[in-house]
């Protein structure tokens, strides 16, 4: 074929991924790629008349190596919501958010906001325990890989710092993980964990918790916070240079308690926090 | 080392590390308590791109031991996108910490209209996509300052614009652009079945001197097609190919790789090792396994997680 007769390659690749990703299979996709893109299969591709199964491999396996990566990143939530029903979702959100990044890792980022969206009006938050579980095990995930304190060893002298200094620094690990949550879902999610196969406890009745997600030496820990605590950590968060008092102040007003009070607890609660690796010394 | 000399050189004048596997994370804890075991690794560079935590800590320690190698899998160089040039500047920053013998990936396009895909997608072989992928691999190599290594993928499906085949869309573009080849002698097999030619040939007809690296891997059979799932030992018929190969070459680095139903670290070694036998021309191993259904080519158990001592 002379070359000013063939497709360009921007049109040709469009019906391909067209053709892969659409929902209902291969044959439903080539049909909606034709319509979009004016290109029949046998445009397209070589002896498609013969091989027409061999498009369903691309399309096949495009959904099921993310489907894969999901199940994959939410394993706690996929026993507690059953394979079926997370797979449904799973597959939903791969069409209606596809991949955009570079790296499978950020696939899951959406998946929980994904879930919260999905809930049918008048559903009196049906899929809250769920959206929660979402959250906690993605930010699991985001704690692993996100920057730590493993090569930026505490000073002791900061500790007695905290215990001096009301002008002291605060610095949130980078890899520490908040979550405000309406479930205990740490419990249940440290019992689902240790289950056998298949086994989860039953859902929890709902509860306000605070959790944070710390990493030391590369492991994960999960640690209940009082509410001023976690106001504490957010306001630390919230200032990259903050100082002791400010997130003391910050969080004895969200909580409506005596600001002296949040002070001098916070004042004997960071070193513990420091030494579960949720804050790290100033700079 | 001049460019022309580079070029003259075997192997672009690369280093032939020898026998390595894939760096995954089910095994780093045996890597760390028994040592690497093999010549070399190589990582999937988007597996470490923006990860400061365990996996990254592993392979400080492993590229510490022994030569890495940076294999890519989201780099895209056939897609009508433009570069993603944000990801290069990721993989070259990588590449400063890391410092691999080389870095590669694959001939193929991810995505387009900035969607990914994450498979490794055929492209048309044809003299527009030959100046495409050729102008592009120009500007990663520029962008990178070194050689981009790319890798034969397997395919399903082939263009009805093909005009050439696929060793010489690769010769052509290694000659072209001075890029080094990553010879898959599986994905060889696997497209050479889907499409039926031979596979012996198409490594004959490679211009042996810019391959750098051989790839090895097991298959699945699905009756009408292969499918390259990576995901069992290497069959009798790929190690022949991957013996023809190191003649050809004169002897290059070889890496198994295995990414579903990742087997115990001791296991892999195992299958490694018989690659001294096929080059000793003792080419043993079974067919490739039978799967009616279901099977996902590039599969993605190098994504699941760093797991943890």
């Amino acid at each position: 074929m002379p070359e000013s007769q063939q497709v360009p390659l921007a049109q040709l690749q469009a019906w391909f991924l067209t053709a892969m990703t659409a929902p209902g299979g291969a044959a439903r996709g080539a049909e909606l790629a034709q319509q979009r893109h004016g290109l029949a299969q046998g445009d397209v591709l070589k002896d498609a008349g013969n091989r027409q199964a061999r498009l369903h491999i691309y399309a096949e396996g495009y959904v099921q190596r993310l489907l894969e990566c999901l199940q994959a990143d939410f394993p706690v939530l996929r026993r507690t919501m059953g394979a079926e029903l997370f797979d449904f979702f799973a597959r939903a959100y791969v069409w209606r958010h596809p991949s955009r990044s570079p790296t499978l890792y950020d696939l899951g980022g959406g998946f929980a906001d994904f879930l919260a969206a999905s809930q049918p009006p008048g559903s009196a938050g049906l899929l809250q325990f769920p959206i929660e579980l979402a959250r906690l095990e993605r930010a699991r995930s985001e704690a692993g890989r996100a920057p730590g304190l493993e090569k930026h060893p505490q000073s002791p002298m900061h500790e007695i710092g905290w215990l001096l200094g009301e002008d002291a620094g605060v610095n949130l690990a980078p890899c520490t993980r908040l979550l405000a949550l309406s479930f205990p879902v740490q419990a249940f999610w440290r019992e689902a964990q240790t289950a056998h196969d298949g086994d989860v406890p039953p859902q929890p009745e709902p509860g306000a918790s605070y959790l944070a997600i710390a990493r030391l030496h590369y492991r994960l820990s999960m640690h209940s916070l009082l509410p001023w605590q976690f106001h504490f950590l957010l306001a630390a968060r919230q200032q990259p240079s903050a100082i002791l008092l400010d997130c003391a102040l910050q969080a004895a007003d969200a909580c409506s308690l005596p600001r002296d009070e949040v002070l001098a607890d916070a004042m004997l609660w960071l070193p513990m926090a420091a030494a579960a690796g949720l804050i790290g010394s100033s700079g | 080392m001049t460019a022309a000399k580079q070029l003259a050189a075997p192997r672009l004048g690369l280093p032939h590390l020898g026998l390595g596997v894939g760096l995954r994370p089910q095994h780093y804890q045996h890597i760390l308590e028994h040592g690497p075991q093999v010549d070399w690794f190589e990582i999937i560079s988007e597996n470490f791109i923006g990860n400061h935590g365990y996996g990254r800590h592993v392979l400080e320690q492993v590229a510490a031991q022994v030569p890495i190698v940076m294999h890519g899998v989201s780099l895209s160089i056939g897609s009508s996108d433009p570069l993603d040039l944000a990801y290069l500047a990721r993989l070259r920053q990588l590449a400063a910490e890391f410092r691999p013998a080389w870095v590669s990936d694959h001939l193929c396009w991810t995505g387009a209209a900035s969607v990914n895909s994450h498979d490794l997608l055929p492209l048309p072989l044809d003299e527009a996509s030959l100046r495409h992928v050729a102008a592009r691999v120009h500007q990663v190599q520029d962008f990178m300052g070194r050689p981009l290594i790319l890798e034969n993928p397997s395919t399903y499906v082939e263009f009805a614009s093909s005009s050439m085949p696929e060793w010489e869309f690769l010769g052509r573009l290694a000659e072209d652009t001075g890029c080094g080849l990553l010879l898959d002698v599986n994905n060889v097999y696997v497209s050479a079945h889907n499409h039926g030619y031979d596979a012996a040939h198409y490594i004959g007809q490679l211009p042996h001197r810019h391959i750098v690296q051989i790839h090895l891997a097991g298959p699945t059979d699905c009756g009408e097609v292969l499918i390259d799932t990576h995901d069992a030992p290497v069959p009798a018929a790929v190690w022949r190919l991957y013996a023809l190969a190191q003649r050809l070459t004169g002897g290059v680095s070889a890496l198994l790789e295995w990414d579903a139903n990742i087997p115990p670290y001791p296991q892999l070694l195992a299958e490694l090792a018989k690659a001294r036998a096929a080059e000793r021309g003792e080419c043993a191993g079974e067919p490739p396994i039978v799967q009616a259904r279901g099977a996902v080519s590039s599969p993605l158990g190098f994504h699941l997680g760093d797991i943890h001592a």
